[in-house]
């Protein structure tokens, strides 16, 4: 059961998280809490507004292409496991067809650096 | 073993999923469904499945969310709104989940359930990429292109709004 690591890895960090937020309550202060020890640290600055506010849309484009390239590795990999394989039976069919499909994605790519949606403005 | 693993899964999975249903907060409803996702990828390890695994994590638990906690954060207002509140999306989701449930239910009745004793046949990965460079080739690259037009849609969209400076 090689998954036993993970489960051991799992519970592991759960037990971490645990044990530091149980410990913490015996290592700190006592717990009395107001309202200005309750008011969320920004640098000694009083915060303005809440945290629940609507972002900028340009984070958008950062969510899209995160999906972009993960979607692209769920493609790649089972290309690259099967490629020795494949090339035996179709020669350099598998190499094109997998190029085909990464210079669309490189596109998309070139075309975000070029509109400079990488920058941060 | 692995019933023991399958009714703790189990558990996770039934108890994010209600955590998400009941959820006020729409951002917190978004962290409970990754659970359930999580939940569901330990179901196809035990399922000896790794890869399908890996895309449950990769895709629901990394894509999917993402993309739903970013539309819960860039949408106006919608972390105040209590989606429990009006009649009509509660009947709108009771529709929907009844629909849903419907088409499970039929689903399980119908499909061909194979109650013998032979071997599950190994997931492999090799003949999944060669049948989606054979097979499913237009698919597969219709895929690249589909990822194209939707990053080229949020560059327009985040391009468009050019009003406050980002928070």
């Amino acid at each position: 059961m090689e998954y036993a690591y993970v489960a051991l890895f799992l519970l592991g960090g759960l037990a971490f998280v645990g044990a530091t937020l149980t410990l913490n309550r015996f290592v700190t202060s006592p717990h009395r809490p107001s309202a200005s020890k309750l008011l969320a640290y920004e640098c000694g600055e009083p915060p303005i507004g809440e945290a629940w506010v609507q972002y900028n849309a340009r984070y958008y484009l950062f969510a899209m292409m995160f999906v972009l390239f993960d979607v692209e590795a769920a493609f790649v990999i089972p290309w690259a496991v099967g490629f020795k394989t494949m090339s035996l039976d179709l020669g350099i069919l598998p190499l094109l067809e997998m190029l085909i499909f990464l210079s669309l994605l490189a596109l998309a790519l070139v075309y975000a650096w070029r509109k400079g949606a990488l920058e941060w403005v | 073993m692995t019933d023991a693993v399958f009714f703790v899964l189990a558990g996770v999975i039934v108890a994010s999923a209600l955590g998400m249903v009941q959820a006020r907060n729409l951002f917190h409803a978004g962290l409970a469904l990754i659970t359930c996702f999580l939940g569901v990828a330990g179901i196809y390890v035990l399922l000896k499945s790794p890869f399908i695994a890996a895309l449950q994590v990769l895709i629901y638990a990394g894509a999917i969310a993402v993309i739903l906690l970013f539309g819960f954060m860039l949408t106006h207002h919608v972390m105040h709104t209590d989606p429990h509140k009006r009649f009509t999306q509660q009947a709108a989701g009771l529709g929907a989940a009844l629909a849903m449930g419907l088409v499970l239910v039929v689903t399980i009745a119908v499909s061909p359930w194979n109650k013998g004793a032979q071997a599950v046949p190994v997931s492999d990965l090799g003949s999944l990429g060669q049948q989606l460079l054979t097979t499913y080739l237009l698919p597969f690259e219709l895929a690249s292109a589909f990822l194209l037009a939707a990053l080229v849609g949020a560059i327009m969209i985040a391009r468009k709004e050019e009003g406050p400076p980002p928070a």
